[in-house]
């Protein structure tokens, strides 16, 4: 056991734990964050995902003495990441891929979605307007039992249509 | 007695924990659907569960004119929490704001049977609906003497009472009945409104799950939180078959979990297990 800092939603976080041990349990155990959870534990569904300065990341294979000064934002932090890159005054309640959610009534159990609106906000961050394809291609990593794909696709591509007008 | 992070043993016996409440619900299919009955109360209730057969069991009137539905059946995505609510909206003559569910749990949800076999709404909308229609008979009873007007001559709109011969006399439910019990046995025999004068069944109302699921809000059984719980991973030997054809164990090495000095193993027969306060330490045990 070591005395750790992390970076996680922009606060830094002072845990007791072994370098080892992968980053969601930290997350879920330590920080009490209910947004990455645990599905496979094998980084092949991504319902674990957070954003690595940036870059989506699946917590469960992610040892945490491996994060270092690296910023980690979850589900949580997700809208204040978003304000903070697109330069926003106000933090919006949610990320328009999760209003784009709700708006298009997505989700069924709602488990993998941490997953599937951390990978939508990091595909966005970096395509505003994606095709079909694109979105197809970005989201293949991420599973849902459910079977909500459709419904998935056609909410970032309603949050993709917010983009532009946030961006002014 | 260990474990890597990668290994197929460790993936599997994670998967069946996550999965084991789903294949419980299932399992119980045969007995949900054997104690089916023509009565609107179809299962009993426990000794410390509330009495099926009282209408205070199923919904509560508010000061603030909304009502709380306690619902008998999980909400596991399928929606069942929203429509459940529009069904006791309709009965009771309430907008959709102005009713919510209670958090489920065996001190005061009524015993409903297993939420399985897509009969959240098939099963439990009857009784909701019964038991709405029920509550809106007792409370046009109050009303009818409040505002002295016969019962068949009172109309209702979002929860407001009003004499039809004359609109102005008004009286809300939460005004007759605020955060009081009903006091009133749950017999089934109200009369229930004619699907013809529908409002709120049948329109499409916005899932109430959803919000605080997108935003990490959402408590899933995995976030609970006991004080003093303990992280706990069921050791399956390699070959291990499903299903009652366990394993026979021979001998534990107890220790191999001497580097994780807080670990502790757990044995029931040939069941064998590891828990610890740190859910890593579990693991790697």
């Amino acid at each position: 056991m070591a005395q750790l800092s992390i970076r996680v939603n922009e606060r830094m976080w002072k845990i007791i734990a072994t370098p080892d041990t992968p980053l969601l349990y930290v997350l879920s155990n330590e920080l009490g964050l209910q947004g990455p959870r645990f599905g496979c534990g094998l980084a092949q569904c991504g319902s674990c995902s957070v954003l690595v300065e940036g870059i989506e990341t699946r917590s469960c294979v992610t040892l945490v003495g491996s994060i270092g000064s690296k910023s980690v934002t979850t589900l949580e932090g997700l809208s204040s990441w978003f304000a903070r890159q697109k330069g926003l005054s106000k933090v919006p309640a949610l990320h328009p891929v999760q209003q784009a959610m709700i708006d298009e009534q997505a989700l069924q159990c709602g488990y993998c979605y941490n997953g599937m609106i951390i990978k939508a906000a990091e595909l966005l961050s970096k395509v505003s307007q994606p095709s079909e394809a694109q979105i197809r291609s970005a989201m293949n990593g991420h599973l849902c039992r459910c079977g909500t794909y459709p419904r998935i696709t056609k909410a970032i591509q309603r949050a993709s249509r917010m983009m532009p007008e946030v961006n002014k | 007695m260990t474990s890597s992070l990668t290994g197929a043993a460790f993936a599997r016996r994670d998967f069946l924990k996550g999965g084991g409440a789903l294949i419980i619900g299932f399992s119980l299919c045969g007995a949900v659907f054997g104690q089916e009955g023509v009565d609107f109360v179809a299962f009993a209730a426990g000794p410390d569960q509330p009495d099926l057969k009282q209408l205070d069991t199923w919904l509560a009137i508010h000061a603030n004119n909304t009502a709380t539905i306690f619902l008998g059946y999980v909400e596991l995505g399928q929606g069942s929490s929203t429509a459940l609510l529009q069904i006791a909206a309709e009965e009771l003559d309430l907008n959709m704001n102005q009713v919510k569910s209670a958090r489920l749990d065996t001190n005061w949800s009524p015993n409903q049977g297993a939420t399985a076999a897509s009969a959240a709404i098939a099963r439990g909308g009857p009784r909701i609906r019964a038991a709405a229609a029920e509550a809106r008979r007792a409370l046009l009873t109050l009303a009818s003497k409040r505002l002295n007007a016969p019962v068949d001559r009172l109309a209702v709109f979002n929860g407001m009472v009003s004499v039809v011969d004359n609109p102005t006399r008004t009286v809300a439910y939460g005004a007759l009945l605020g955060d009081k019990p009903f006091h009133v046995p749950f017999t089934g025999t109200a009369p229930l409104k004619p699907v013809s004068a529908y409002k709120v069944v049948g329109t499409r109302v916005p899932r109430n799950d959803i919000p605080d699921k997108v935003s990490g809000k959402h408590v899933y059984i995995q976030h609970v939180r006991m004080a003093g719980m303990l992280h706990g991973r069921v050791v399956r030997p390699r070959g291990q078959s499903a299903y009652a054809a366990g394993a026979k164990v021979l001998n534990v090495d107890e220790s191999s979990v001497r580097n994780f000095p807080n670990a502790r193993i757990v044995r029931r027969r040939d069941f064998i297990g590891v828990v610890a306060p740190n859910e890593w330490d579990a693991i790697r045990a």
